[in-house]
């Protein structure tokens, strides 16, 4: 038996039923389409979302600007300010809201391997130029940092042990 | 890590980018389009009936000549085309090879937007903490699902530790609007000069960012195009469609990049500098392709596009032939909307001459490419059937499997992809190529008479 014409058989099937099974999907999506037809409502021009954002994205991210009062972001004013366009939109938090159950997030912090360490130390030196929108350690308030007083429970916040105390320069 | 269980709740305006609708009177161009192809078809055929008998030839002859002749210009033109997007291909990852471009490491916002991502979205935010970059946050943008995702998405929220520092998460929740939308509304929450915009259910490789971003220290670049691979493989239309995407998504995308001219950013990964995003008018809901939209706009603005192999996202291929289908039609149509809507630059190579360059090559592959295609295996059927040459159809089949698999073995190769998808090869143009081109023609009849359609959801199976 020859191999070209089986193999001219079996392509010209092939193509036969390509083309037949191409169409009949097609045939068969649009009947499907055709049943699940839904009008569109035109969109408004703006929208208001629900933001969820860790608390500490708040001190470092939220500028004065982002602190406007919820009064204030319904109002037309705001709305048709260009400033708003291209950027940052509008944010006002209501509350602090509680993971109700934290213990049913994913457990997805891995550790860094230790080799990466020094590739982060590199990382960061060459970033001089682009400020860091969050820095993810601070938490206090940062003049508390500043001066620290060594006493017997270790290291405590100058604030703390002033307490009723003025000072007198000498 | 501390203070991680408190999550703010608030409120925040969007701009929804919402242009005005304009009835533009589609139906009178559409008649108008009929009429005149209509006219110019009669004004041909009656051509050919009156000079036919000057020429000598018959009816039959005509049929036998006009089919060799359309036979040769298809095989110049798959030649051509095979093995000029080979060679820019072997150009760009040359130079890809020898060039060392330093390391930069802006602050980067990675937009995830969800929709009905349940399944899927704790995968795509733990290779998200996992990437190999020191400066990023992630914005998921939930999209007015009606699953678990916002349950999923609000219990992911807070500061992580990334595999070089820790990462902030937040959540923006809004009114479903569409694809478009939920990115542009990520983007303007985003304070940072450079945004990665992915899809809810890919996965990006550790490298991505790193890769990605270092092309931005040219200032021309405005975007770079990842590298999209399947992540639901083992079976065979899914391998099938892996090996599209090596070989007949990707090494175009790194020809087209030789010349910094990508003509679509793919979904699933794309960096822009935000600026681009700006010049290109942000996200458009008025077409079903809107990265193919914006990468035209973005180029329209003149902007440079860069492909970057290593940023790689792994995504979700369709596992059903309807679903394929379906996508593809979106696709088809969305890219010919697309063009549509850039057809001043289609006509006008003055203006940009880059992005004409793209719009037509666009055009060529959206419409010229499936018809030439479909009508070579109906020629071959037809003189199968009637003159009985059917050995034809074992030589032509052959001389393209070599193709194939020849340009399957240099893509495999260059992306180090598994060579399991290699032997696929031998079926790939026969069937699965001409099963998506029938589509394609099907979705651009469709759009060219202004039948509605609307927006499909690929059903995740939240494997990988």
């Amino acid at each position: 038996m020859e191999l070209i014409p089986i193999l001219s058989f079996i392509i010209l099937v092939a193509t036969i039923s390509t083309f037949i099974l191409a169409i009949g999907a097609y045939i068969l999506y649009k009947m499907r389409e055709r049943k699940g037809r839904t009008s569109v409502m035109p969109a408004p021009r703006y929208i208001e979302a629900e933001l969820f954002t860790p608390n500490q994205a708040v001190i470092q991210q939220g500028g004065p600007a982002m602190q406007g009062s919820p009064a204030m972001q319904g109002s037309p004013a705001m709305q048709g300010n260009p400033a708003m366009q291209g950027g940052g939109g509008q944010v006002s938090f209501q509350e602090t809201y509680s993971r109700p159950n934290p213990e049913a997030r994913p457990s997805m912090a891995q550790a860094a391997p230790a080799g990466r360490a020094v590739v982060a130390q590199q990382v960061r030196s060459r970033q001089q130029n682009y400020q860091m929108p969050v820095e993810n350690e601070p938490e206090e308030d940062p003049t508390n940092k500043k001066f620290m007083k060594y006493t017997t429970e270790g290291y405590v916040p100058v604030s703390k042990t002033k307490t009723g105390e003025n000072l007198k320069w000498r | 890590m501390r203070k991680n269980k408190e999550i703010l709740r608030g409120k925040i305006i969007l701009d929804n980018f919402e242009k005005p609708h304009e009835d533009t009177g589609r139906g009178n161009k559409l008649m108008a389009t009929i009429f005149s192809t209509g006219i110019v078809s009669l004004l041909l055929i009656i051509t050919i009936a009156v000079t036919l008998p000057i020429t000598g030839l018959s009816y039959s002859n005509l049929f036998v000549f006009s089919s060799i002749v359309s036979l040769v210009i298809f095989l110049f033109v798959l030649l051509f085309r095979y093995f000029s997007t080979l060679i820019m291909a072997y150009l760009y990852i040359t130079k890809y090879t020898v060039e060392n471009k330093s390391d930069f490491f802006p602050f980067v916002s990675i937009i995830v937007p969800v929709y009905n991502e349940g399944k899927v979205l704790s995968n795509s935010i733990t290779s998200l903490l996992d990437l190999d970059y020191p400066n990023y946050e992630i914005i998921i943008v939930n999209d007015g699902s009606t699953d678990n995702t916002k349950e999923v998405g609000q219990s992911l929220v807070g500061i992580h530790k990334g595999r070089l520092e820790m990462v902030r998460v937040s959540m923006i929740n809004k009114p479903n609007g569409g694809k478009s939308k939920a990115l542009n509304a990520g983007i303007q929450y985003s304070k940072a000069e450079f945004v990665l915009c992915m899809d809810g259910d890919s996965q990006l490789s550790a490298n991505t960012l790193r890769a990605g971003i270092k092309h931005f220290t040219d200032p021309t670049i405005g975007a770079v195009a990842g590298n999209v691979k399947v992540l639901n493989r083992k079976k065979m239309l899914t391998d099938l469609q892996a090996l599209e995407y090596v070989e007949g998504l990707n090494m175009p995308r790194s020809a087209q990049s030789l010349i910094k001219l990508v003509n679509i950013i793919p979904g699933p990964v794309g960096i822009f500098r935000k600026k681009a995003i700006q010049d290109a008018g942000w996200y458009s809901s008025d077409t079903f392709a809107e990265d193919a939209d914006l990468t035209l706009n973005i180029m329209a603005a003149g902007w440079k596009i860069y492909y970057e192999q290593n940023a790689i996202s792994y995504t979700e291929a369709p596992e059903t032939l309807n679903q394929l289908l379906k996508q593809r039609y979106r696709w088809t149509r969305g890219i010919l909307q697309s063009i549509l809507k850039h057809k001043r630059h289609l006509f006008n190579p003055t203006l940009n001459f880059g992005n004409s360059l793209v719009l037509w090559s666009m055009f060529y592959e959206a419409l010229i490419w499936p018809v030439m295609n479909i009508f070579a295996n109906l020629f071959f059927i037809v003189v199968a059937l009637v003159y009985g040459m059917s050995n034809l159809l074992a030589f032509w089949w052959a001389g393209i499997a070599l193709l194939d698999l020849m340009t399957a073995l240099y893509c495999v190769a260059v992306e180090k992809e598994d060579i399991r998808l290699v032997p696929y090869a031998f079926i790939y143009r026969l069937i699965f190529i001409l099963m998506i081109d029938i589509t394609k023609a099907m979705a651009t009849i469709e759009e060219f008479l202004g039948i509605e359609m609307n927006w499909g959801k690929l059903e995740r199976i939240g494997n990988g």
